[in-house]
């Protein structure tokens, strides 16, 4: 199995505790490591304090929502504001994929999650990432 | 449950539908009112006329006028009254979709990610297996439900679009029958697909046009107790060029002639009992017709009672003007897929992406077995496998490779860590066109295996 490519460091901003533990738990039948956090405001500081090689971010949460979020991710001067950021909604307004893009997000992903359309979003948003993509050991 | 609130749903739908058309139908008698007002005014001008020739009945005129434009002033703030408040109305309803829509989904996330997550679990035993994928195909047809009401909602405001792409047809109608397959099988119905005159590839709307067959699919094994269902797709000429014929075709129990039209209407089912007996919430083939329409096509019906129905969807048909018919419609076989063999499902994906330059149509097997069986079907021009998925030990995985090699004329690509050269020469004498060494970038792997093909080629 090409391991390397799944040692990737996921951090999953969500208010909804059920919906992080499903995630979590779908990560884990790809191997791949979720951290998380349950409002915007602490996202980004976990985003400034530790390393990640995702984010997956929820849209309507109390407090910061999920698009300000992310413009706060792009507007950072260092590495992390190219940080690959996949939306996962259960928003499915006609301009949902459009805002996001607008927002900076990579990918958007629906709820109901479908497990082979996130791996296909991370799987897409790693690879676009860098001119190499990621690195398969 | 789930019926309790789809039903629940559907009658809080159709009422808001219901008071739209009250609504509507205010609007167009205040409309009516307002012509009727303004006739009676140019009436009145021309009695204005007479009256200034005749002299004398000036003042009654001036009061006439008066009156007739005061009646229309109140006509008109009526009008726009009700105008106003119909937009609150479907203001309203769009919001209630939407928050509904929202909130149902926020559940099903948990139930389906659960329900996914213990199928792609070895370790849980068949029979939990047989009851966890039917609570997964309840939370789909839920999630198909949903979906159902907000196209509904869409195609009503005329917010929908059609985006049109290039579409692999044949994977499509496959992966359409595939879903299918179980439910057939539970019911003893057969299921055939025949899509040999078919195009493979085509410029068409593919999500849509998924979601049309997937309805017509479903509803004529819903409808369907004994026999069969088959799915027949092929290129017709057409005045000047061509249109897509894709028919389903069952032996369910038909449907009365006087109510044909019926069936496409929304929240319809041809009787009461129907709901009862079949579920759905009656919206499937009304989304069907008005996405064909929008598409710029036709579906229609022809049925006997207690024989059965035919379903016909007609599109025009757009072929892809770069590519070359890939993989000939005769065969209904691909003969451009480039077979990943790998079996945790993020490589799975990054690989996808990766490979997508190569310009072929990327495939995957989970395991040594399931590569086996896809590499015999044909069509794969190249496969990719990594050690660790070969066997436990060299003399395992050399075995493996024979094996995969063994299945035809294609081009294997072996992944290895740091192999020694009498490890290459092992691997290329057991059948494996290249070996690649390990650890590589995805795109240092693609660079790599376009090398080998050009190569062979």
């Amino acid at each position: 199995m090409l391991t390397e490519a799944t040692d990737v460091d996921v951090l999953f901003v969500e208010d909804n505790e059920m919906n992080r533990r499903v995630l979590k738990d779908m990560l884990n039948v790809a191997g791949v490591n979720m951290a998380e956090a349950p409002e915007a405001e602490t996202g980004l500081r976990m985003i400034d304090e530790g390393e990640y090689d995702l984010v997956l971010m929820d849209l309507r949460m109390p407090g910061m929502d999920g698009l300000t979020a992310i413009r706060h991710i792009r507007a950072r001067q260092d590495e992390k504001a190219r940080l690959p950021v996949i939306v996962v909604t259960a928003d499915t307004s006609l301009t949902i994929r459009e805002d996001c893009l607008a927002a900076g997000a990579d990918e958007v992903v629906l709820k109901p999650v479908a497990m082979n359309l996130l791996f296909d979003a991370m799987g897409r948003t790693l690879t676009l990432r860098d001119a190499d993509g990621p690195i398969l050991g | 449950m789930v019926n309790t609130n789809s039903a629940l749903m559907a009658a809080q739908f159709d009422f808001a539908n219901q008071d739209l058309r009250i609504a509507r139908l205010q609007a167009e008698k205040l409309r009516k009112d307002t012509e009727l007002a303004e006739s009676r005014n140019r009436i009145t001008l021309i009695l204005l006329g007479g009256s200034v020739l005749f002299g004398g009945l000036l003042g009654y005129n001036f009061l006439s006028l008066r009156r007739s434009s005061r009646r229309i002033d109140a006509t008109n703030t009526r009008l726009n009254l009700a105008n106003e408040s119909l937009e609150r109305a479907l203001k309203a309803k769009s919001e209630f979709l939407a928050t509904t829509s929202h909130e149902i989904r926020t559940p099903l996330n948990g139930i389906l990610g659960v329900t996914q997550v213990l199928l792609a679990d070895d370790k849980v035993s068949p029979d939990v297996r047989d009851r966890v994928r039917l609570m997964h195909g309840a939370g789909e047809t839920m999630r198909a439900l949903v979906n159902d009401i907000l196209d509904a909602a869409k195609i009503e405001s005329g917010t929908l679009t059609i985006e049109k792409g290039d579409t692999d047809l044949g994977a499509l109608l496959d992966d359409a029958v595939h879903l299918w397959t179980d439910r057939a099988e539970e019911k003893g119905l057969g299921l055939q697909i025949d899509r040999a005159q078919a195009p493979a590839r085509i410029v068409e709307d593919g999500p849509r046009l998924r979601q049309i067959v997937f309805n017509l699919l479903s509803n004529a094994i819903k409808f369907t107790e004994t026999g069969s269902v088959s799915l027949t797709a092929a290129a017709e000429p057409f005045g000047a060029g061509e249109r897509l014929v894709i028919r389903v075709a069952d032996t369910g129990i038909g449907i009365p002639a006087d109510r044909v039209d019926d069936i496409f209407e929304s929240f319809k089912q041809v009787d009461g009992g129907v709901t009862r007996r079949f579920g759905g919430t009656g919206l499937g083939l009304s989304i069907s017709r008005d996405l064909a329409e929008a598409m710029g096509g036709t579906l229609g019906v022809e049925s006997e009672l207690g024989r059965g129905s035919v379903f016909t969807l007609v599109l025009p048909l757009e072929r892809p003007a770069t590519l070359a018919e890939a993989g000939s419609a005769g065969d209904g076989l691909r003969n451009d897929v480039f077979l990943i063999i790998e079996a945790n499902p993020l490589t799975q994906s990054v690989l996808k992406s990766a490979v997508a330059p190569l310009g072929l149509s990327a495939d995957i097997s989970g395991s040594l077995d399931a590569a086996i069986a896809r590499l015999s079907a044909g069509g794969v021009v190249c496969a990719l496998v990594d050690a660790a998925l070969l066997g436990a030990d060299d003399p395992g995985r050399l075995a493996a490779v024979s094996r995969l090699a063994g299945t035809g004329d294609f081009h294997l690509a072996v992944t290895w860590p740091s192999p020694s050269e009498e490890m290459v020469r092992a691997l290329i004498a057991a059948g494996a066109s290249q070996v690649i060494a390990k650890p590589i970038s995805a795109g240092g792997l693609v660079a790599a295996l376009k090398q080998g093909l050009e190569t062979a080629a």
